[in-house]
């Protein structure tokens, strides 16, 4: 917790102190100017109240600790680590990512130039979302991901929240250290975002496993060509893909004999087949297996594992 | 009589002690100056180029500098991964009141550092080296003058550090 407090304005920094929040299930802050502070723990909706306690969502308004302008400013100054300049191409896309792999999502007034968004100023929402290395989620469904002795492709697919990113971070330790009767493999991840291995300088602080080399901070199209050429991993996982460049980049690294492990967002198969470019790598065998999450009221819990060609292989008992 | 002659010559050696002291400190503040420059043009390099932070960039002028900025570097540095939930402004004010106290910057020259301080941190990376720039630019502006006038006022301290002596001497005898 003291990860999260250290982002926190000084004066908001108490009342989340007060209100001995259960670290180990808090998933989301949210932050709005001039609003009430609301917090998920464990899938359900709290309030922090003024005297730091915390008190049920649909409790009245005033009751209610608000955040104020310069508290949000504040708190994105400390996320930023005084360097805010540093994070300026995350923040473009609305987000910055923390020491510990805990995300800070923005919004507020954006600048725009030429239709391209340039910066963020006058931040008046802050959603900080917390990353946690739930290590073993991933061990139920990986025998699903194995085809005799060799690894297939996988999709993992969920809406925001859903805990893709916390099963594949568990799913590269589990293939990276190797299983029962399946000897480690090399995986080489493309980090854009810093949230799989939440890399501090350069070095993982997630356990991604002794076989796994990281590519920090750099675009995933980019990051999964240079990986593929430098460290010849048997494995490349790489964190929600959707643009026409990163398909491309998963495509190219998949046709380099390279398996693929990687997260998208959606709920079914025919939704994301509704995107562009996604139904073709199925169609092509790039991806031999589908994993549908839950959704964000049962985080990182499978729904379903299908092949590639939809065939149903496991189905979770209702 | 030999007693007055120690005194007499006390009263001389001190203040002229006294008026080469002030050269020195001129001096030093000259260096000071020239020093603080090629930090902060190394700060703005490692935010041009190394994409890294603000602490990170404060470690490295920490290791490369001398003191006393050296520490104030080195205490920022410390400062800013404590998080103690203070603005980067205020680390930066603290920073100068614990580790540059015994500086022989002018007040205007501080006031430039201090300046800098404010304006650092909640800013994008062209104003950060804007502001940098600045500064560099008011620093260099500040060490010219200086220069310019060192030799001169090196000169005076010294004869008016000796003469100052001569002088009380004189009215004591």
């Amino acid at each position: 917790m003291d990860e999260i407090l250290k982002i926190l304005a000084g004066s908001l920094r108490g009342p989340f102190e007060k209100a001995e929040i259960p670290f180990e299930s808090l998933q989301e802050i949210r932050l709005r100017a001039g609003l009430p502070i609301f917090l998920r723990i464990g899938g359900r909706e709290y309030g922090l109240k003024q005297d730091g306690g915390l008190a049920e969502a649909k409790a009245p308004a005033a009751a209610l600790r608000t955040a104020e302008e310069q508290e949000l400013k504040e708190t994105l100054e400390y996320a930023g680590n005084y360097s805010l300049y540093a994070y300026e191409d995350e923040l473009r896309q609305g987000y910055l990512t923390i020491r510990g792999g805990h995300r800070v999502g923005v919004a507020g007034r954006a600048v725009s130039e030429g239709g391209r968004i340039r910066a963020m100023r006058f931040v008046s929402f802050l959603n900080i979302r917390l990353a946690h290395q739930v290590k073993g989620c991933a061990r139920a469904f990986l025998p699903w991901l194995w085809e005799k002795d060799a690894l297939q492709s996988a999709l993992i697919l969920s809406p925001p929240g859903g805990g893709k990113t916390t099963l594949l971070r568990d799913l590269i330790r589990l293939i990276s250290e190797g299983t029962e009767g399946r000897p480690g493999r090399t995986v080489a991840v493309a980090d854009e975002r810093s949230e799989l291995a939440a890399c501090f300088r350069g070095i993982p602080q997630n356990d991604l496993g002794p076989r796994t080399d990281v590519m920090d901070g750099c675009p995933k199209a980019e990051g999964l060509s240079m990986l593929i050429r430098s460290m010849s991993p048997e494995a490349a996982a790489v964190d929600e893909i959707g643009g026409e460049e990163e398909l491309l980049a998963v495509r190219n690294a998949a046709l380099c004999g390279c398996r693929i492990l990687a997260t998208a967002h959606g709920s079914s198969r025919e939704e994301l087949f509704l995107k562009k470019g996604f139904q073709r790598l199925f169609e092509e065998g790039i991806f031999s297996r589908l994993v549908v999450l839950a959704g964000s009221g049962h985080p990182g819990t499978p729904l379903a594992v299908s092949r590639g060609d939809g065939t149903l292989l496991w189905k979770r008992e209702a | 009589m030999w007693l007055k002659a120690a005194g007499a010559a006390c009263v001389v050696l001190s203040c002229t002690a006294m008026g080469f002291l002030k050269s020195l400190r001129l001096n030093g503040r000259l260096r000071e100056l020239t020093e603080l420059k090629r930090l902060l043009g190394l700060l703005e390099g490692m935010i041009r180029f190394g994409g890294g932070t603000l602490e990170e960039a404060f470690e490295v002028a920490a290791d490369r500098g001398s003191p006393p900025y050296s520490g104030f570097f080195s205490e920022l540095a410390a400062q800013m991964k404590e998080c103690g939930g203070k603005t980067l402004g205020q680390l930066w004010q603290k920073a100068m009141e614990t580790k540059l106290g015994a500086s022989g910057l002018s007040e205007d020259e501080k006031a430039v550092l201090r300046t800098l301080g404010r304006d650092l941190g909640f800013l994008d990376r062209e104003a950060q080296l804007k502001a940098l720039a600045l500064s560099e630019e008011q620093l260099e502006e500040a060490r010219e003058r200086l220069l310019e006038e060192l030799p001169a006022k090196t000169k005076l301290y010294n004869y008016l550090g000796i003469l100052a002596g001569v002088f009380i001497t004189i009215l004591l005898i």
